[in-house]
């Protein structure tokens, strides 16, 4: 057997292993993560540049492009072949359409080396030597160490906010009211209910961690009754008496 | 190796052979110079062509570059005055070595086409490193709106509010939409993983595309180290955006279709193909790259009827240039109301303003100031006139020496054509309406600015004897234009994440933006009738998956309610006629002048001349408002529901 088709046959066998993950619906992100990037952005470029272009020599870099270039191509194209479907753009359909045009090209390049004696690939691989790899592995760390520090960096809360929120609530005369803390410590907050420009009900501490939310659903006089709108407002407790958030509900406005 | 290997190679390898010797200006003769290889059977006997020269080392240094970046950005994040300064030295650790290494005589092809990908690489790196957990930059969002859009419904072409023309160019998201729906990753590391890709296709692409231009290896690493240095290419053309993935699939197109025009073969049906899906590709991802490659197409044909002159089988792109025209044209006609009302304004604004400027009815714009009025440091200013100048200068002599060399290369002498139009693009940048047209140009513009300034170099500076003193010139001189690109290209608070700025694209984008976007899509469900200031009308259009109501969708101008003190006729007809039902007020627009000359949208009062920031009145004036529910309250920013308004009798 040839080299070319060694390659192709290996072409095939990771797109059945591509196809066969994907129906499985296993997630196993380790397994799917690879091989849906050489289903998407290697292998049907590789196998059609070897079905169009048969008898063609081309150096790694040429080669490199046209499985590339082809494989982003296909997929652009690809969209607008499963919209006409009633299936649409779903891992199903992208697995067929992939791996059709992938078996398919694989197929035809096998047929047309055998018709064919003259070379299809010439493949170059330039190597590194042993300190050269090892200097591009320092590459590597470097790069990666770039990557952990802006990430810190980035994940690194930038400002205290916490979130109030009223809207209505399923049944008539009815509130839901909510408190989102994306602060920077733990935060103890008072919350306190108006209607009519009187309390209706107060929540004395709730104590939210950062990234932690409370939310509740509570009964408000009838519009009727109290008049003017719902109000919540939050206070913090290690700060002085100033509101810190405050939220309006007009009943005859239409949220929600 | 001799001359007979060398035919004999070519013969055998019909697509990596270099333009032919007739088109070549120094025929064969240039293959054999140390370094100027183009041919794979060449590469394939050559073992100096195997080896990777310095790459690693360059790789090293480069890394240390984006070590140096990514404590640049943390510092920034903390408003650390020296951010800027390291960013810059970072920078320049990436750019400085490829240059110097390029300009040699010594690295074999492979090395070189190692150097122009790892830079394009590694510059796209630093875009990452500004925003490692998610998008920031203000297109990305459209384009995640959209790609998210197909990934509810299963379906292209649904309707965009942020950017109405995106969903009738997929391109971008039907990658996407195949990489997150098969390997389970988010929009954002789909994107970035795709975007990277992208860029080294870009890069490597361009190397032979330039290759099969010069038919000099040196001058093709040179040329696309020079298109690096184009104003979009550090951040706008790294982002999350159609035109981030279409200029790599043009360069593929254009690689195809040089090598379609190589020797005396005809075309196989294969490479046809080929040819053909990378137009169509490119054609529906982006507008105007599909636009600049037919027209690139056409002038190549041009000018391939020139060189062809008198000769019966003279080779010339003619049936891509139709076919590409075609192809444009019949998407255009699908597609063509989106387009022409995302288009025009640009087009017609930037002529139209530059017309006005010369008749005397116009205003200079402030060059190298945002709109804020915060001007560049005065090196950045010296740095950023100087690289216009260099450049300048550099296309006089180059476009002189390929006249020498390439007068009978059609492809060298359309590249040639594509860099003449660069002092109108310059001239475009004194207007503020023109800027926006100019800034769009330079990523094409450059595809020929790039290649006479490689032939430039290689013909005036590094064809002669060598030395350490000529390198160490023209490493400055390219540094120069490289780092002029940057100026141009980002504003300084554009470069680096840190804290909030107001109408400031990214650096608008902060924790509790995010939070209120993604509430209104918790707590009120999708496509809910919104308005909002600039950056979060994106947010909440794109994570909050509402329906923003903008000018350019609902011929609706949105921004009377953000301005005036009190709630006047003004506000209530624009809630009324844009049925708006929620707003989403940012106290913290009244704290500043907009960076990028808007708070709401182009076309409200004072575009671009904003010379105070909004009256604090005007964005307080809904709370107490009979009927208006204040729904949220994040500190800084408050969500209002207006339909009662919207009703009102």
């Amino acid at each position: 057997m040839r080299r070319n088709d060694q390659k192709l046959l290996l072409v095939i066998a990771f797109t059945v292993a591509a196809l066969a993950v994907a129906a499985s619906g296993v997630s196993f992100k380790p397994v799917q993560i690879p091989l849906a990037l050489l289903l998407v952005l290697v292998l049907p470029g590789y196998a059609l540049q070897a079905a169009m272009l048969p008898g063609r020599g081309t150096s790694s870099v040429t080669h490199a492009v046209l499985t590339v270039g082809l494989s982003l191509t296909v997929s652009v194209l690809g969209g607008f072949v499963l919209n006409l479907t009633s299936v649409g753009l779903r891992a199903g359909s992208w697995s067929v359409f992939l791996g059709a045009v992938t078996l398919g090209a694989s197929g035809v390049a096998l047929w047309r080396g055998r018709s064919s004696d003259r070379p299809r690939f010439e493949w170059s691989e330039p190597s590194f030597g042993a300190r050269q790899a090892v200097l591009m592995a320092l590459a590597t760390v470097l790069v990666a160490a770039a990557f952990g520090i802006a990430n810190q960096g980035a994940a690194r809360p930038t400002s205290s906010v916490t979130e109030l929120w009223i809207l209505p609530g399923a049944p008539p005369n009815t509130a839901r009211i909510g408190v989102i803390s994306e602060e920077t410590a733990v935060v103890t907050y008072r919350l306190q209910l108006e209607a009519g420009g009187r309390t209706v009900r107060e929540w004395p501490e709730i104590q939210l961690a950062p990234g932690q939310a409370w939310q509740t659903e509570t009964a408000v006089p009838a519009a009727s009754s109290s008049g003017g709108p719902v109000t919540a407002t939050l206070y913090r407790l290690d700060q002085s008496n100033q509101p810190y958030r405050h939220v309006i509900w007009w009943r005859d406005g239409r949220s929600g | 190796m001799n001359r007979h290997d060398i035919q004999k190679g070519l013969r055998l390898a019909n697509l990596d052979q270099p333009v032919s010797a007739r088109s070549s200006p120094r025929g064969s003769a240039y293959l054999e110079t140390d370094g100027d290889a183009a041919s794979a059977a060449e590469i394939r006997r050559s073992a100096s062509a195997k080896t990777w020269g310095q790459l690693p080392e360059i790789a090293v240094a480069g890394a240390v570059g984006l070590l140096v970046v990514a404590v640049a950005d943390t510092g920034a994040r903390a408003g650390a005055p020296w951010a800027s300064l390291a960013f810059w030295i970072g920078l320049l650790l990436q750019f400085g070595p490829v240059a110097g290494r390029l300009a040699s005589a010594r690295p074999s092809r492979s090395e070189r086409i190692g150097l122009v990908g790892l830079l394009g690489l590694q510059l796209y790196l630093i875009k990452v490193l500004h925003s490692p957990l998610a998008f920031t930059l203000h297109d990305e969002f459209s384009h995640w709106r959209t790609a998210n859009d197909i990934a509810r419904s299963g379906h292209l072409f649904s309707e965009n509010p942020l950017l109405p023309v995106s969903p009738v160019y997929p391109g971008l998201e039907n990658v996407t939409s195949a990489l997150t729906s098969l390997s389970g990753l988010s929009i954002f590391a789909a994107g970035i993983i795709l975007i990277a890709l992208a860029r080294v296709l870009l890069a490597v692409a361009l190397y032979l595309f330039y290759e099969d231009a010069s038919g000099s290896a040196r001058i093709a690493g040179l040329a696309t180290l020079f298109y690096m240095a184009n104003p979009s290419f550090l951040f706008f053309d790294a982002q999350f955006s159609y035109e981030s993935l279409a200029l790599p699939l043009a360069a593929f197109a254009l690689v195809a279709v040089s090598r379609s025009q190589r020797g005396a073969r005809k075309t196989s049906l294969g490479l046809v193909g080929v040819i053909l899906l990378a137009l169509g590709a490119t054609i529906t991802t982006h507008h105007v790259t599909g636009l600049f490659l037919s027209l690139f197409l056409v002038v190549w044909t041009a000018t391939a009827a020139y060189v062809n002159r008198g000769k019966v089988n003279g080779a010339s792109p003619g049936w891509t240039a139709l076919a590409s025209l075609a192809m444009v044209l019949a998407w255009t006609n699908t597609v063509g109301s989106a387009l022409f009302g995302y288009l025009a304004p640009i087009l017609e604004q930037g002529p139209q303003a530059l017309l006005k400027l010369a008749l005397g009815m116009g205003s200079l714009r402030r060059p190298f100031s945002d709109y804020a009025g915060q001007s560049l440091a005065w090196p950045e200013r010296v740095v950023g006139y100087l690289s216009v100048v260099l450049i300048l200068v550099g296309l006089a002599v180059g476009l002189r020496w390929v006249w020498r060399r390439y007068r009978d290369n059609a492809l060298a002498l359309a590249l040639a054509a594509t860099a003449l139009p660069y002092p109108l693009s310059l001239a475009l940048r004194m207007t503020d309406q023109g800027a926006e047209a100019s800034s769009r140009t330079s990523e094409f513009l450059f595809l020929g600015i790039a290649f006479v300034l490689a032939v430039a170099a290689e013909e005036y500076w590094l064809s002669r004897s060598w030395n350490r003193r000529r390198a160490a010139w023209f490493v400055g001189w390219a540094t120069v234009v490289f780092t002029g690109g940057v100026v141009l290209g980002a504003a300084p608070w554009a470069r680096l994440p840190g804290p909030y700025l107001v109408a400031a694209d990214s650096r608008s984008v902060d924790q509790q933006s995010v939070g209120v976007a993604e509430w209104t899509l918790r707590h009120l469900g999708p496509n809910n009738r919104f308005a909002a200031d600039r950056t979060n009308g994106m947010l909440v259009g794109s994570y909050g998956e509402q329906r923003l109501v903008t000018a350019l969708v609902d011929h609706v101008g949105v921004w009377p309610p953000f301005f005036t003190p009190t709630f006047d006729a003004l506000d209530e007809m624009t809630i009324q006629r844009g049925r708006i039902h929620f707003l989403v007020i940012d106290r913290r627009l009244s704290t500043g002048l907009p960076r990028v000359g808007v708070y709401v949208e182009i076309g409200e009062v004072d575009t671009y001349h904003h010379r105070t920031p909004i009256n604090p009145a005007a964005l307080s004036k809904f709370d107490g408002m009979p009927r208006v529910s204040r729904l949220l309250d994040s500190g800084d920013i408050a969500i209002y529901d207006v339909e009662a308004l919207a009703h009102a009798p």
